[in-house]
């Protein structure tokens, strides 16, 4: 997904031809080749294999760098948030709340609780995935569309990066003050500009979509440009002659842009599209900033339904029961997900 | 690597030094920032300038967090707060965790309804925590306006669409909705009209209501009226903006200052802000008074209720002896005075009280409108589950209110099951 | 204007495609200018930024004087800093392992990595508190540092992986062959070679803390307050003081423009590699 930045493009000689399996180019050709890295990908492998076989370190050596690879994150993870996943695992199958400090043992109780929670299956889970779907559609769509634009030279690329990225500066939370801000009905700028276009003023945090929909700007806003750099930087080293060769057959743009570019960008694009459903399914701080899952808790999330549970009613058992629900959830999800785009998302070594 | 061990090792040990270091009694005084809190801290200071045997250190924290980080804390073996902030209503919640407090200086000054029900009960007879300041709340109103403040609902909404149709204002009568803001509207629109969340109305000692089985009082015709005045005027009449029911405080203060409204619901310590040129457009024109009554009110309503110090238990008794000198200070008549000229805020003690609405006469309005109201409501309920109903009760009112008028009794009832189920262990 | 494996704009694509670029700069742009604009007008007009033209200054130095504003600075660039440089250290060596190896081992870290990023914030930020407690590194940098760390190395060991993916063995295979030790050959080959990537990752991370606010509520206490806590501070049950709080927030901004700034061309030559 990610190219050698030593490459250069106008030396590509061998375009694509394919390389025998178990022999390997040296180093400097091997980085002049173009475009289809998962051919010498495969022969990395092979001397990786030979190495990996234990012909000069031993498996134990091999264990053992492995381990002391991964130790200082590992006990990281394991003290910092293992541990307090665990904790919180504990509370929810106990009764904790703030002033009861029975901790009687209560089994499932407070999971079935959630799960006949009308609330919480009719509104809760519904608008999170909602949300999901819409958010990852625009954000993507967004992204893909703005890295197009901004591919090519011209005076000023640097700025319209730099204004690009101001989103990315703002703190979260921020963003949804000032989002909040914006959409106010008597104050905010874009009411005011609805009125002198002769529109009427409309009611934003009022109504559960119009207040979903002011939560839905502020998010795009705030991570599109993170899918568009990621994917200018994709497209900046996109290998040309595919391109090349498709115009000399005369494919337009439209062509040109679903048969090679849009392959071509498919790693990154899912392995973003993977990362932002996450962060958007446990989406927490705009939300509680624009509309604290109002009105009426028509707009929460649920993330945002934990946190009411935590602070506002303190029933820190239900609480920590419907983070870790949710958890579940995405996990579940997640899995599926990566099943689905594995093919896509590993880089051609891993398939062999 | 060495190279790096060492470098890791440095930092590591960098990062554990914070720790303090101090012969004197530090105290810790967790709070709220807000003006009132910040001068009182800034008195605790000056105190601790003059008695050097304590040193006073300020953590002011987010209100979002307040109330279950300081639970929490005052739960811990040893409490990191000294001295904390506590509002009337978290009382019943903290009052087996607070030590009792009724033998600091000044404190028999202080009149009983101001420390009882809420901060005392027949476990813990003696005050848990000392009130420091009297917050209460009402109706600022344009003075060049309106004439004969309004004294009913009724008023309210003639004198607002009257306002409205001579193009004066935009709106009629704006105040906070969303929670916990709700104090100035729904919920003082509710107490005026002799209605409460839980039966019997205006009850709050919690031994009658849990004989009384916690028996909500939400879907009483009380209840119901105050709701659909609201909703006419959010749908009807449009004497209030179209997003009212996400309104907060500040929303409603904004809107207020800028000029754009006629009458205005908050705590009376926003005298100030409302009055400032610097801040509010409509300075030199704003008065105060009593929240307007109901069809089945018995007049004008407003409250009297403090903010308190409290004390944790477990902390060291020197701590202890130091806060209870420091708020000893704090409510003597010296920063008392001072409180008022400042920030607004209502002194603790009768007899400044009295003094006070002898010599000033913006103190005489505003006593006038306050605790010398008609009717007086305690403005919370005193029980550890206030908080979670408060929340649930504003919730089903604001559904109630984006909804027909028709159903508002439909959603009432189904606050009521809702309220129950809080109560049923 | 060359293109990059695109068609030249002529006439009024041309136009179009400057148009668009304008409302994608003014969409992303707007509401920071917006803010910077909140924070220059004075109290009283700060409800009606867009009438009205005075301006003032005042606001910052409002916001400068409130509690502790300049420790809370120091303190947040002092984690950020921190928590970069720590996270680095440890989230190459796990992005390099998954990176290099193949196997149940590796799979397991990857899939245990995976699942870790579903978990919200909050489920274990709440008992971080009462751990940190017991640990007694609460309302300390240490305290602030690992749950930080934690999150990185979450998030980035994956892109490392990537990363290390995409360079080349053959020089690696070379110092073995020269009788470099395993850790030999990442010190020394592999992560020269990926340090633009690193660089990359660390204005990432950086900014991440910088403005990071559950675990800074969560886990301070007042002894190491921290930036975004502060802007927050102006945010009471009484009221929102948004003249002090954009000050504030600009002010947060500042850092983070110039570090972006400075980091910016790293950030397209790193994510290229």
């Amino acid at each position: 997904m990610k190219k050698s930045s030593k490459r250069s493009l106008r030396n590509s000689s061998t375009g694509g031809s394919s390389i025998p399996m178990g022999w390997s180019y040296p180093n400097s050709q091997r980085d002049r080749m173009s475009g289809r890295n998962w051919q010498r990908s495969k022969n990395d492998l092979d001397i990786e294999a030979e190495l990996e076989a234990g012909r000069r370190y031993g498996l134990n050596q091999r264990r053992k760098f492995m381990w002391g690879l991964i130790l200082p994150a590992f006990l990281t993870l394991i003290f910092f948030e293992i541990l307090p996943v665990a904790s919180a695992f504990w509370t929810s199958i106990h009764r904790a709340r703030l002033f009861d400090k029975s901790r009687i043992f209560v089994g499932l109780d407070n999971y079935l609780h959630l799960l006949k929670d009308p609330h919480f299956f009719g509104t809760v889970l519904p608008n999170t995935f909602l949300f999901t779907f819409i958010g990852l559609t625009l954000e993507t769509a967004l992204g893909v569309v703005i890295a197009l634009l901004l591919n090519r030279k011209f005076k000023g690329e640097t700025l319209v990066r730099v204004l690009l990225l101001f989103p990315l500066m703002v703190a979260p939370s921020i963003s949804g003050i000032l989002f909040s801000w914006l959409f106010n009905t008597q104050f905010g700028i874009v009411d005011v500009f609805l009125e002198a276009i002769g529109f009427y003023r409309v009611p934003w945090l009022a109504g559960r979509w119009t207040a979903m929909s002011v939560i839905v700007i502020s998010d795009v806003w705030l991570w599109t440009p993170w899918f568009a750099i990621l994917l200018l930087a994709a497209l900046q080293v996109q290998p040309l002659e595919p391109v090349e060769a498709a115009r000399i057959d005369g494919a337009n743009a439209s062509q040109v842009f679903f048969n090679i570019t849009l392959p071509y960008l498919s790693p990154v694009l899912t392995i973003c599209m993977l990362i932002r459903t996450f962060d958007l399914f446990r989406q927490f701080d705009q939300t509680w900033v624009i509309t604290t899952g109002g009105p009426a808790r028509s707009t929460e999330f649920f993330s945002i339904y934990a946190y009411k549970e935590f602070f506002e009613y303190t029933r820190y058992d239900l609480g920590n029961a419907a983070s870790l629900l949710g958890a579940v959830v995405m996990m579940i999800f997640g899995i599926i997900m990566y099943r689905t785009f594995a093919r896509i998302t590993m880089s051609e070594r891993e398939k062999a | 690597m060495k190279k790096l061990w060492l470098i890791i090792l440095i930092l590591f040990c960098l990062a554990v030094w914070a720790g303090p270091a101090g012969a004197k009694v530090k105290i810790r005084v967790v709070y709220q920032p807000f003006t009132i809190h910040n001068q009182q801290v800034k008195w605790m200071q000056e105190w601790a300038k003059k008695n050097t045997d304590v040193e006073i250190e300020p953590v002011p924290l987010a209100y979002e967090l307040y109330y279950p980080k300081v639970s929490t804390a005052i739960q811990s073996p040893k409490c990191e707060y000294d001295i904390v902030w506590h509002n009337d209503d978290w009382g019943m919640a903290w009052i087996d965790f607070m030590e009792p407090v009724d033998d600091v200086e000044n404190f028999k000054r202080i009149p009983r309804h101001l420390w009882d029900v809420f901060w005392a009960d027949k476990k813990h007879p003696r005050a848990s925590a000392v009130p420091f300041i009297g917050t209460s709340a009402g109706m600022f109103y344009r003075k060049d306006l309106i004439t004969t403040p309004p004294k009913t609902w009724k008023d309210v909404e003639a004198v607002s669409l009257k306002l409205m149709k001579e193009g004066k204002v935009k709106f009629g009568y704006v105040g906070g909705v969303k929670y916990p803001h709700a104090y100035f509207t729904l919920l003082a629109w509710m107490w005026a009209n002799q209605g409460d969340i839980l039966a019997p109305p205006f009850e709050r000692d919690k031994e009658v209501l849990a004989k009384n089985g916690w028996k909500p009082f939400v879907t009483d015709v009380t209840m119901i009226e105050a709701l659909e005045f609201w909703w006419d005027q959010i749908h009807k009449t449009k004497t209030v903006p179209a997003d009212f029911v996400g309104y907060t405080r500040t929303a409603a203060m904004a809107i207020f200052q800028a000029g754009d409204c006629a009458m205005f619901g908050e705590d009376a310590l926003k005298y100030g802000d409302v009055n400032d040129p610097a801040k509010s457009k409509v300075a030199g024109k704003v008065a105060f008074t009593s929240f307007p009554s109901g069809p089945h009110g018995k007049g004008p309503l407003s409250w009297d209720v403090p903010w308190g110090w409290g004390i944790p238990k477990n902390i060291p008794e020197e701590n202890k002896k130091a806060a209870k000198r420091v708020i000893g200070y704090v409510i003597s008549d010296e920063v008392q005075l001072d409180m008022w000229k400042t920030t607004g805020g209502i002194p603790v003690t009768t007899d400044l009280r009295e003094q006070l609405s002898k010599t000033d006469p913006l103190f005489r309005e505003f006593a006038v409108a306050t605790y010398k109201a008609p009717v007086l409501v305690m403005s919370a309920g005193y029980y550890p589950e206030w908080p979670q109903v408060h929340s649930i009760w504003n919730d089903y009112c604001i559904k109630a209110l984006m909804g027909d008028k028709k159903d508002i009794k439909k959603v009432m009832a189904q606050c009521e099951e809702e309220l129950k189920k809080v109560f049923k262990k | 204007m060359a293109e990059r494996g695109q068609l030249p704009l002529r006439g009024w694509k041309k136009g179009l495609w400057g148009f668009a670029i304008f409302l994608v700069c003014f969409f992303f742009a707007f509401p920071v200018f917006w803010l910077i604009l909140t924070s220059l007008r004075p109290e009283t007009e700060v409800f009606y930024v867009h009438a009205g033209t005075s301006f003032t200054l005042k606001n910052f130095v409002g916001a400068f004087n409130s509690h502790q504003f300049v420790r809370s600075m120091v303190n947040s660039a002092i984690l950020a800093t921190l928590a970069t440089t720590c996270s680095l250290l440890v989230t190459v060596q796990s992005g390099y392992m998954l990176g290099r190896f193949r196997g149940t081992f590796r799979n397991t870290w990857f899939g245990f990595i995976y699942i870790v990023r579903t978990i919200p914030y909050i489920t274990w930020g709440m008992p971080l508190y009462f751990i940190t407690q017991w640990m007694r590194i609460y309302d300390t940098y240490l305290g602030l540092l690992f749950p930080h760390m934690a999150v990185h190395i979450a998030f980035f060991s994956l892109v490392m992986k990537g990363f290390f993916e995409n360079i080349s063995l053959a020089s690696e295979e070379a110092a073995r062959i020269d009788g470099c030790s395993n850790w030999g050959v990442f010190w020394k080959i592999a992560i020269p070679q990926v340090l633009p990537g690193i660089g990359a990752i660390s204005l990432i991370c950086w900014l991440w803390t910088w403005n990071e606010l559950l675990f800074a509520m969560l886990l301070t206490s007042g002894r190491t307050t921290l930036l975004t806590l502060t802007i927050v501070q102006f945010v009471q049950e009484i009221g929102i003081q948004w003249n002090l709080m954009s000050a504030a927030a600009v002010i947060a901004l500042i850092p983070a423009i110039i570090i972006t700034i400075f980091g910016q061309k790293y950030v397209m030559r790193g994510l290229r590699v």
